[in-house]
């Protein structure tokens, strides 16, 4: 289902920005659409964030000791207090087998084990799942950011998706129409792009029906990439007539130096909060990567990777403490902007699942198991520490169908998950 | 438990899974429950194997891989452990024999029915590379298109080599851009040579700028000085007008005596993501000129900088800023520094106009007057040069459709680029393919093009292709030698190394400042150019591979030598050939040195560590997979890894103590171990090192360290007292004991013992060799049915004082290498 863009608003946009109070132009939040268009009962879409931290958060300041709703809030997550009610923290989960140290990074949102090994392959990833299935709906069917080098986002054999990592450029995808001559060029790409798929797709099929079954596999992952791209193209056809949506956030500038972690992340998850809002995209994966120099953090002298191998010195963790709490900081920012804006009492965090986890629950020691997760909004019921066992830990993949059947969709298994999470629910 | 018929019936269900020729009955199952059930069955499970429940299913990868696991160990007699009955040999013989005809007959099957390799995608370098020689375009692409996986540790391996949707649209894009770049028409664009001389001018560098680092720089009548790292900035350069080559010439002299090391970068001035190191140099107190050619994007700039001067004037800086920056006088101040003269910038550069790759596709056509005929006479001539073979008239009369349908609404050149776009997405260049069996010329000559220059074969290989004679032996053997000379075989060591020996991980991990202060950029960028250059020396002069293990020479330069403790023998050498101290050299060992060979070389060492510590574990799977091709299986799962402790009070082999110990791990741990302990004697950094160093501010023992060369100019000011003076005291933990046992048995002292002991086996080190060549060389690692292949390129090396490139003249002329 498409939603379409009327221009007669239920709620004036002025009026409307009036009552957020924030220098932000959303003109196309569904609160606005005439009831009609949405259908009287329609659900608002459903939309989902996926964030990993490479490098865990260090374990001690993370996990609540206390298990269940009661659970008190570890130095860390008292920083989400005025949220308690939005988040469930969960202890005991990683990916059965994920190995790999830094590597597992890759496996993060597709549970694919061994990463890392000669053997290893990877294959789809959460969001692409979840694309592969709602198709279009939006201008971009997913965004993939990356603060450094690689995503989150594999596609179906094992492909990793380059991650958007310039915000400036991502911004004006997103929001600034193109000039006449832009436009003219992007025409002109799209038609050529026609002339180029069908010569492509003919001589594959020429060679396929020459080689042997081996081969034949190989050139089929191109047969496919042609027909993706083909759809690539007709969506960005029928999109190229409409109007970008309007905001008045100004453009990101200069994306900060590699070592500015923090500050990447929140130009990162600003440009992610506006692609919401303004209904651009519904599925957004982030991957912070690992950093290149010393964070320019008050009491920090040493780079985020060196420290998390801290090697039990107090005085390396005692910095780690404070790069991860700017690092969680700038992650609450973002929710509370999510749970400020949306329709009065129903905040886009309510329809939006925001998870934030790591692929290492040691980093000093590299070790997979035992993850720092977290799961904002997104219609859950929360509130709570879901404790697994620590020594045998349940597969993350149970949170990950949980959060597939959360997203209205049909799943009854991903990766190497046993069932759904025992005790997370929605609301 | 009835195992007995439990077995049986898996192999007459094998039978009916295996689609390649039957696997006759005849394993001894008696054997296996005698002797392997009692820990490999489903309830004890040693090393995650459970036997009882493993099909002999040789058409599946996995089971395949496990079942010659299983044979290997108990061929090497590791298997039963040794604490165990052995077998009567007779019936261990049998059972070895009956499990290696049949992993023979199935590998072979397999390979007569599919060949060896599966098709397999150009990688990012070589997809670089070929339109390097194809077009001549100095752009690098690589940045754009999706990061390629790794097989069996090389981005060459068809199964890692994926196809997505992710990858065309970057193809599509990529060729235009390609090709935009290269075909240009009308006259010649000027190259634009400004000259710059180098004064202090404030409307270059602005009023606050000068206020905040007045102090980093004197103005001399005929020079800017430069005191540090601070401002980079060329006065006057705005930047190049164009993306293209750029000749950069510098003029400048060392202030105050010494010889003084530069930096010289490229990229964008305000964003150090995107700027990188062109080179290292240094100026005499004479001066000289530095010239360099590189590629610059539009807009980019150059930048200098002294390295490595802060040293002797800091602590009369850490006064003068201490007492306010107006107290400093930068004209008065004696150095050291580095007086810049002068600035010359010339580009964009065109080898030649119109461009080569211009040349290439058209000839001498006017592009402006250009036909149809001239369409179909460049497609006929360039499509050959894409495809890396001779085209059908039935493929020019498909492009010229594309061209045709193009020029319907297009000039000539818009409708030529639409149609060289569309050969550049072609699964005929963008896939290495041929059928099962010998391979023909032409496909002969893509692969040793794409071995040996990792790019497309140029016009004489194909040239030789076309006319059927490549794969005659003296001609075969003369081209790997024109190809190895050509400097395109960079592209082969940049790539093979770069994997190998995992040197493209060297930034991955920045050493902890405080632990090694020593370590600086101009070591970082050395250590990896010592070991491409010992390679390509191992390489050029057909050295034996035991050099990678132990050599009596090494490549380095002035701070490669400090960093070994061999300023002596490099000194002597430097003085002979009076080089600039940052080029490396060749430099004999004196007798008795713990360096020569890769695994005593700080780029092996840095990126087999984690910047802070080092693990024998990881060294040790490391030089197991790499050095001895042995590759380790991970540990199963559920082992926790050792948490490392560098407070000083315990050493890793102590955490480690306790989980060797476990039966279940020393399996392994017996082969991991004897490397790892040996190379502790390095560190992260790699220096040698008698005892670990301590983070611990409590600990008492304590040895001075010269910082690093290069410091940075902020922290300098907040914090001088912390960061001023030279010398940092490092604390000192816990003795190194590299001490060992060999799998074999025979005890070690430290790495010079182990590494003697490592030596009585030359043959294994050119096994290993081959193992990774092969792999990398065929795109596919080498199977069962290769390994009489493999044994008798190792028996030929043999002859050859097992000469690093008779090793690749006799993998190239091995049917491992000859067939697809």
């Amino acid at each position: 289902m498409n939603t379409p863009h009327l221009p007669t608003a239920a709620l004036s946009r002025r009026a409307f920005l009036r009552s957020t109070g924030v220098g932000l132009s959303l003109p196309f939040l569904e609160a606005m659409l005439p009831r009609f268009a949405r259908g009287a009962d329609a659900a608002p879409p459903r939309r989902m964030v996926l964030i990993n931290k490479a490098l865990g958060l260090h374990a001690p300041d993370f996990f609540p000791e206390r298990a269940g709703h009661d659970f008190e809030l570890s130095p860390y997550l008292k920083l989400f207090a005025a949220l308690r009610g939005d988040f469930t923290v969960f202890s005991g989960l990683s990916h059965p087998e994920a190995g790999g140290g830094h590597s597992s990074e890759a496996s993060f949102l597709t549970a694919a084990p061994h990463a890392g090994t000669p053997a290893f392959r990877n294959t789809i990833s959460l969001d692409q799942l979840i694309a592969e299935q709602i198709g279009a709906q939006t201008r971009h069917p997913f965004l993939a950011f990356g603060s450094h080098s690689g995503s989150l986002s594999w596609t179906r054999n094992g492909v990793q998706i380059p991650p958007d990592k310039d915000p400036a450029t991502v911004f004006r995808r997103l929001f600034i129409a193109g000039t006449p001559d832009e436009v003219r060029e992007q025409e002109r790409q799209l038609r050529d792009g026609h002339s180029i798929l069908d010569s492509v797709r003919e001589e594959t099929a020429a060679l396929q029906r020459r080689v042997g079954s081996g081969d034949r596999d190989r050139l089929d992952q191109y047969f496919t990439a042609v027909r993706d791209v083909e759809k690539r193209l007709q969506t960005a056809e029928s999109w190229s007539h409409k109007p970008k949506p309007q905001v008045q956030a100004p453009p990101p500038g200069e994306y900060p130096d590699a070592s500015d972690i923090v500050g990447r992340m929140s130009m990162m998850l600003d440009l992610a909060a506006l692609a919401l809002q303004t209904d651009s995209t519904r599925l957004i994966t982030f991957a912070i990567d690992v950093d290149g120099g010393v964070p320019p953090i008050e009491g920090v002298k040493e780079s985020r990777h060196n420290l998390s191998h801290h090697g039990q010195d107090p005085a390396k963790i005692e910095q780690l403490r404070r790069i991860e709490l700017a690092e969680l900081q700038s992650l609450n920012a973002f929710l509370t902007k999510l749970k400020s804006t949306g329709e009065p009492g129903s905040p886009l965090l309510d329809h939006t699942q925001v998870l934030f986890g790591s692929n290492l629950g040691n980093a000093s020691s590299h070790d997979t198991r035992n993850l720092p997760v977290l799961l904002f909004g997104g219609g859950f019921k929360h509130g709570q520490h879901l404790a697994f066992d620590r020594t045998n830990n349940t597969p993350l993949s149970n949170l990950f169908v949980s959060m597939l059947q959360g997203f209205g969709i049909e799943a009854e298994k991903f990766g190497a998950s046993n069932g759904t999470l025992a005790g997370l629910n929605q609301a | 438990m009835n195992s007995c018929s439990t077995l049986r019936l898996l192999f007459a269900a094998s039978l009916i899974i295996s689609s390649l020729p039957a696997i006759g009955a005849g394993v001894d199952a008696q054997y296996l429950e005698t002797h392997c059930f009692d820990c490999h069955d489903a309830e004890t499970k040693k090393g995650g194997l459970d036997l009882t429940a493993l099909k002999l299913d040789l058409a599946d990868s996995n089971s395949f891989a496990t079942w010659v696991d299983v044979h290997d160990r108990v061929r090497d007699g590791e298997m039963p452990p040794p604490k165990k009955k052995r077998p009567p040999e007779a019936e261990t013989k049998a059972l070895l024999e009956t499990l290696d005809a049949r992993f023979q007959d199935a590998s072979a099957a397999r390979q007569a029915q599919e060949g060896r390799a599966l098709a397999r995608r150009l990688n990012r370098d070589e997809y670089q590379n070929t339109l390097r020689d194809l077009l001549g375009v100095a752009k690098d692409y690589r940045p754009q298109l999706p990061e390629d996986g790794r097989a069996n540790g090389y981005d060459k391996v068809g199964s890692a080599l994926s196809v997505s949707a992710e990858h065309l649209q970057a193809y599509m894009s990529t060729a235009r851009e390609a090709l935009d770049e290269v075909l240009v028409p009308g006259p010649a664009p000027k190259a634009d040579l400004v000259h710059l001389p180098q004064r202090w001018e404030q409307r270059h560098f602005g009023k606050d700028f000068y206020s905040r680092f007045r102090w980093t720089f004197g103005d001399q009548p005929d020079a800017l000085v430069r005191f540090g790292d601070f401002v980079e900035k060329i006065v006057g350069y705005r930047g190049a007008p164009e993306a293209g080559m750029y000749r950069f010439r510098v003029k400048a002299r060392a202030w105050g005596g010494e010889t003084v090391k530069a930096r010289i970068k490229a990229g964008d001035e305000r964003n150090s993501n995107t700027s990188w190191v062109v080179t290292y140099t240094e100026f005499p107190p004479e001066g000289a000129v530095v010239e360099v050619v590189t590629y610059l994007r539009k807009k980019d700039t150059l930048r200098v900088s002294p390295i490595g001067i802060a040293g002797a004037s800091t602590q009369h800086r850490v006064e003068q800023v201490l007492k306010g920056k107006r107290g400093f006088d930068a004209n008065t101040y004696q150095g050291p520094g580095l007086a810049m003269e002068w600035v010359e910038v010339e580009g964009p550069l065109h080898e030649s106009w119109p461009t080569p790759g211009q040349r290439r596709v058209f000839g001498d056509v006017d592009l402006m007057k250009a036909t149809r005929t001239d369409a179909e006479q460049a497609l006929r001539s360039f499509l050959p040069r894409v495809f890396r073979r001779a085209v059908t008239d039935d493929e020019v009369r498909h492009y010229l459709k594309i061209y045709d349908q193009a020029a319907k609404d297009g000039d000539f050149l818009a409708a030529m680029k639409v149609t060289l776009q569309a050969a550049f997405c072609s699964p005929h260049f963008l896939y290495l393919d041929a059928p099962a069996g010998a391979l023909n010329d032409e496909a002969l000559a893509s692969r040793l093009s794409y071995f040996l220059w990792c790019s497309t074969p140029d016009d004489e290989l194909l040239a030789l292709a076309a006319k059927g004679e490549l794969h005659q032996p003296a001609t075969l053997h003369a081209q790997v030698d024109r190809l190895l000379k050509d400097p395109k075989a960079a592209g082969f060591n940049e790539s093979f190394t770069g994997q190998w020996l995992d040197l493209r991980k060297i930034t991955a991990t920045t050493p902890d400042a405080r632990l090694y202060p020593e370590w600086d950029e101009l070591i970082e960028w050395s250590c990896v150019k010592e070991t491409r250059m010992f390679f390509d020396e191992v390489l050029k002069k057909d050295l034996s591979v035991t050099n990678f293990v132990q050599s009596d020479f090494a490549m380095l330069n002035e701070r490669l030598a400090k960093h070994y403790g061999l300023m002596e023998a490099y000194g002597a050498e430097r003085r002979k050939l009076g080089s600039s101290s940052t080029a490396l050299l060749k430099v004999p060992l004196p007798a008795g040195s713990v360096r020569g060979g890769v695994m005593a070389q700080a780029s092996v060492l840095k990126v087999t560590a984690n910047g802070t510590t080092s693990s024998p574990v990881l060294r040790g799977v490391w030089v197991m997979d790499r050095i001895l091709g042995l590759p380790v299986p991970p540990p199963p799962p559920g082992v926790p890894a050792v948490e490392p402790d560098i407070r000083g009070a315990t050493t890793i082999r102590e955490q480690l103590a306790k989980h060797r110990n476990s039966e279940s791990c020393s399996g392994c741990h017996a082969k991991i171990d004897p490397p790892g302990f040996a190379l502790e004697s390095f560190d992260v950094i790699g220096g040698w090192r008698e005892r670990y160093r301590a983070a611990d501010e409590a600990v008492k023992d304590r040895q001075f360290i010269s910082r690093p060369l290069t410091f940075d100019a902020p922290a300098f000011v907040k914090d001088p007292s912390k960061r001023g003076p030279m010398l940092a005291r490092i604390g000192l933990g816990p003795k190194v004991d590299a001490s060992g046992t060999m799998p074999g048995g025979a005890d070690f002292a430290g790495y010079e013992e182990f590494r003697r002991a490592l030596l009585a086996n030359p043959d294994q080190f050119a096994r290993s060799l081959t193992q990774h060549l092969i792999t990398y060389a065929t795109g596919t690692a080498p199977q069962y049915a290769d390994r009489a292949a493999m044994d008798e390129i190792v028996a030929k090396v043999r002859t050859k004082h097992h000469g690093l490139a008779s090793l690749i003249h006799e993998i190239i002329a091995s049917p491992l290498f000859l067939n697809q």
